[in-house]
């Protein structure tokens, strides 16, 4: 059950939400979507020491909703960073982060069913996906996996009940791969599980190249040759 | 999305028998690689195969393993944004005395696939396959989808049509 407490501070949360937001455009001044990053931080360490409350309450709806807001405060925390990163001409961060905020938005969806609709911030994100970064290549590993435990219970993840990627008492069920038996192949496909695997460089005669920026990465060579 | 049902021979109680593994009565999960696999250690399930496990005990319905209980087998884990499920075999005479059976596992399929993809912008393909007896003599009806999230409850329609 969602208490009164909660419901205010959630009532808070998305007021500073929305007040964070109005920084997440490229053209914000880099200063002030830094002095953000620390407010949204801040409200991120609230969120998590009421979670845990509940948690230590063993309130479960309270704290699969408390999830849903941290995962809210933890995509617009990667999204000011990915403006930050695009800025300072860190690009591979700049990508991660886009990830991290495309991932987070979909797992507060998921998180609890009065989680706040997250389709415009999943939409916007996806065109500035579109609008930023050049289309990548992934790659994918095929593995088989002898061992696995539950990241909820640490039972063996065959002989719990506990389902991969649902909320339990504000935390999300993952299985934890203990035992990899064979790695089978690496493809390269466009549409990963994780896309932080992206390929992040190519080659061309004896010199390698950034696939964001394109820049020529040093060699070993080159860096020796500094030093 | 493509539903495809073709009729492929019934090889699995003779395999289940020279690898010396339970033959199925209800409804089991077939490794992916049950025709090759030298022996039961070798044998590999879907990486979906432990979660789809626990739903279908969670409601109750009958699937029992093929391999002897605590044997070490493994799970393809593939790290593309495809979610592939396990085949399920449903035997004869059990889809017989169970009629709707086929149905309630459509249904806890596609709760699970929807519940899995909410929320997600670029999602991937879905894959499922059913492997329907109708007496152990007789070829097996194979049942293939590949598609969107959004169509595996087409299955069901399906499954109605083979029902009749």
């Amino acid at each position: 059950m969602i208490g009164p407490d909660v419901v205010d501070f959630s009532q808070d949360f998305d007021a500073r939400i929305k007040n964070a937001m109005r920084f997440c455009y490229f053209t914000r001044a880099i200063e002030l979507q830094t002095k953000q990053i620390g407010k949204v931080e801040k409200l991120l360490t609230e969120v998590e020491i009421l979670k845990n409350r509940e948690i230590d309450a063993a309130n479960e709806d309270a704290a699969n909703y408390l999830l849903s807001l941290e995962c809210v405060a933890k995509a617009t925390l990667a999204e000011l960073q990915m403006y930050i990163f695009l800025k300072t001409d860190q690009m591979g961060k700049a990508w991660d982060s886009l990830v991290d905020a495309q991932s987070e938005a979909q797992a507060a969806v998921k998180a609890h069913p009065k989680a706040s609709p997250m389709d415009g911030v999943l939409k916007r994100l996806s065109l500035l996906e579109r609008a930023f970064f050049p289309k990548p290549m992934f790659c994918s590993p095929s593995f088989t996996v002898r061992t696995s435990k539950c990241s909820i219970c640490g039972e063996k993840y065959g002989d719990c009940g506990h389902i991969k990627g649902r909320p339990y008492m504000g935390k999300f069920c993952a299985e934890i791969i203990e035992k990899v038996d064979k790695l089978r192949e690496v493809s390269m496909v466009d549409n990963p599980a994780n896309r932080h695997a992206r390929v992040i460089a190519y080659g061309e005669g004896k010199s390698k190249f950034d696939v964001l920026t394109l820049r020529r990465i040093p060699s070993d060579q080159d860096l020796n040759v500094q030093a | 999305m493509a539903i495809r049902r073709v009729e492929v021979d019934n090889t699995i109680r003779k395999r289940c028998g020279e690898l010396g593994l339970a033959e199925p009565t209800a409804t089991a999960f077939i490794p992916t690689n049950l025709e090759q696999a030298p022996s039961v250690g070798d044998l590999v399930y879907e990486a979906s195969t432990k979660t789809l496990r626990k739903l279908l005990r969670q409601a109750s319905f009958a699937e029992s393993p093929v391999e002897p209980a605590g044997a070490s087998v493994s799970y393809l884990h593939e790290k593309a944004a495809d979610w592939v499920a396990p085949t399920l075999f449903f035997v004869g005479s059990f889809l017989q005395q169970n009629p709707t059976i086929l149905s309630i596992y459509v249904n806890i399929l596609s709760n699970y696939i929807y519940d899995l993809f909410k929320g997600g912008v670029r999602v991937g393909k879905v894959k499922a396959r059913l492997l329907i007896e109708d007496t152990p003599e007789k070829k097996l009806q194979l049942v293939e989808y590949e598609g969107d999230y959004r169509g595996i409850k087409e299955l069901a329609k399906v499954v109605k049509e083979l029902k009749k």
